[in-house]
């Protein structure tokens, strides 16, 4: 299956370290590759620390000054990203590829009313009148869910919640209609009604405008609703993609199957009982304390003892789907 | 691990709030100005080394309580007791000496410590005030890394090298180092991966059974906080609307709001089935 014409974003071999104040580098990314097709959700799981933040922010090479691109490619429409200098970057980021930031709240200008800070990205990209702008503005604070964009535009964001900021936020990645979406942890803030909002206002997207979608997330529920594929990542390195499908149904690594267990031992909570509440045992592996092997491995149930040496390659168990696990072969 | 807490004054009551309410003014200067009742009329009880979850829909009024309990707000009436003391109207410098009792618990431990600090700075800053010299303040430093299960050795690294569940951890092992009495946890773990908030339950579980400490938990999750709750108080718009053990509230839901929260917190696992079996 030869998908390499269609791609909109494919990512090969990404390696990206931070430094410390001490001179010491942690590895973050470490040879991720993942592609997404045209109007496609793929989605990156996995707990906090492992990379998913990083990877959407190194698409846009929006990563903080200590951090370093080490190796990789960052294809989009076949020209690599890492090779653009800051002014072809400045025509991409926000007009082709934008970014819905984890923090809406902090992201937004407390000064500046929301309106004013929509059409800042419009003007930015788009050669319209300011009367245009103002009605773009309108059409895209409607689109995201306000209706009554005209009220809306005069306010400031501490005047709006927090679901609310989330789809100013979605207004302004939006405004110039992207080819790819990145939405970094979109929901993880809030609470139940909210967050069905926000997938739906997604999902919507997807479906009018054709707009790929790259959500980042470990919220399983997210996955399910929005996803069409999932790349699970652990401690760096993506280790099982799949359709969400086959992904929920046969989930091959044993990390993938922890966290599916975990999803739903969690809820079975015993009110007032003070049990312990069910978790994968140990502790994500991080920086310099990295195994040479499988990353997994240390909180492995079913490790053996090629897992500690050797670094599993990525196998395909079945059609469309690849898992980097020795149980499945070599 | 239980056993470790003196139960012999079982309802010995450690923090009372009676009719606490809290108006803000919104508005004034170009808008009408609105007063809005944040809380109003608040009733609760905790005993020592007992947990209560104040639970609620975004918007409910539970972070005004939880931030005029740690009197990081003054509270426009009603009375505060913690440990028999009234500390409602206290000023700020009466309050300097009852502060290290009460510690706060913020769900972004990301905002709440400041990015420039390495870990040792951001846990022996409440030290600094309190003016111990610098081998005191190292020597609790480890020590409260380790009852957090973070390593000592990674102190002088930045705070920003750490992931969301370890910053987590870090502000929790900083609210430590003032042998708290009472610790207000607001939205501690949501927002955090289902592993990731396991380990901070578990942690504060295990924190609780050894220092006899007192909780108020503050979530939208009414599931996730039934497990570790003795008592909950459910509030809406403002209100406390029910209250009761943990085990009443879960089983036998008065109020249209409780009910409510019970049911969107079910739909998670239920959503992952679906997508799994349809699509």
């Amino acid at each position: 299956m030869d998908r390499s014409t269609d791609n909109l974003l494919r990512i090969q071999g990404l390696d990206v370290t931070y430094s410390q104040p001490n001179g010491e580098r942690l590895s973050a990314l470490d040879k991720v590759s993942v592609d997404l097709r045209p109007a496609e959700v793929l989605g990156i799981l996995g707990e906090s620390g492992c990379g998913k933040s990083t990877l959407a922010n190194a698409i846009l090479r929006l990563l903080p000054p200590h951090a370093q691109i080490e190796n990789g490619q960052i294809l989009f429409q076949d020209r690599d990203l890492l090779q653009f200098s800051r002014p072809d970057l400045r025509q991409i980021r926000g007009r082709v590829i934008s970014i819905v930031p984890q923090e809406p709240a902090l992201s937004l200008n407390p000064v500046m009313t929301v309106g004013t800070q929509i059409a800042e990205v419009v003007r930015a990209h788009l050669p319209l009148t300011s009367k245009q702008r103002r009605e773009r503005v309108s059409d895209l604070l409607w689109e995201v869910g306000f209706d009554q964009p005209a009220k809306i535009y005069n306010v400031y964001p501490h005047q709006l919640s927090g679901g609310q900021r989330q789809r100013i936020v979605i207004a302004q990645a939006i405004a110039c209609e992207p080819a790819l979406l990145i939405a970094d942890e979109p929901t993880s803030k809030l609470d139940g009604p909210l967050r069905s909002e926000i997938m739906d206002l997604l999902s919507g997207l997807r479906q009018k405008h054709g707009t790929a979608i790259l959500v980042i997330s470990h919220d399983l529920t997210l996955m399910a609703e929005l996803a069409d594929r999932i790349a699970v990542m652990y401690a760096g390195r993506i280790i099982e993609i799949g359709a969400r499908r086959e992904m929920f149904l046969r989930p091959f690594h044993p990390y993938t199957q922890a966290l599916l267990q975990l999803e739903q031992s969690s809820r079975a909570t015993v009110p007032g009982t003070k049990r312990r509440f069910p978790q994968i045992e140990g502790e994500l592996s991080s920086g310099a304390a990295l195994p040479a092997g499988c990353r997994f491995e240390p909180r492995c149930p079913d490790r053996m003892s090629t897992c500690v040496a050797q670094c599993p390659p990525e196998v395909a168990p079945e059609p469309a789907r690849s898992v980097s696990c020795f149980k499945y072969g070599e | 691990m239980a056993n470790n807490v003196p139960t012999s004054e079982p309802n010995l009551t450690f923090l009372s709030v009676q009719g606490l309410s809290k108006r803000y003014v919104a508005g004034g200067r170009w808008h009408r100005r609105v007063h809005i009742a944040a809380a109003c009329e608040i009733d609760f009880e905790i005993s020592k080394g007992k947990t209560l979850a104040l639970v609620g829909a975004s918007g409910s009024g539970k972070s005004t309580v939880a931030r005029c309990v740690t009197r990081l707000e003054r509270p426009d009436s009603g009375n505060i007791r913690l440990d028999g003391r009234d500390i409602a109207q206290l000023s700020h410098r009466d309050l300097a000496l009852v502060r290290p009792s009460i510690q706060i618990i913020f769900q972004d431990a990301v905002t709440s410590i400041n990015p420039r600090f390495s870990a040792a700075e951001a846990i022996e800053e409440p030290l600094r005030i309190q003016g111990k010299n610098r081998s005191e303040r190292r020597h609790i430093a480890e020590a409260v890394m380790q009852e957090v299960a973070l390593s000592p050795a990674w102190l002088d690294r930045s705070v920003m090298a750490f992931s969301g569940g370890q910053r987590q951890r870090l502000a929790i092992a900083r609210a430590l180092t003032t042998q708290p009495k009472l610790l207000v946890l607001d939205e501690a773990f949501s927002g955090l991966d289902l592993s990731t908030q396991a380990q901070i339950a578990n942690l504060l579980l295990d924190l609780q059974a050894t220092h006899a400490l007192t909780y108020l938990l503050i979530s939208h999750d009414l599931t996730l906080v039934s497990n570790m709750a003795d008592s909950i108080a459910v509030m809406s718009h403002g209100r406390i609307v029910e209250q009761g053990s943990a085990q009443q509230i879960v089983t036998d839901p008065k109020h249209e709001e409780t009910r409510k929260l019970l049911s969107s917190a079910q739909t998670a696992p239920q959503l992952a089935r679906r997508a799994g079996a349809s699509a």
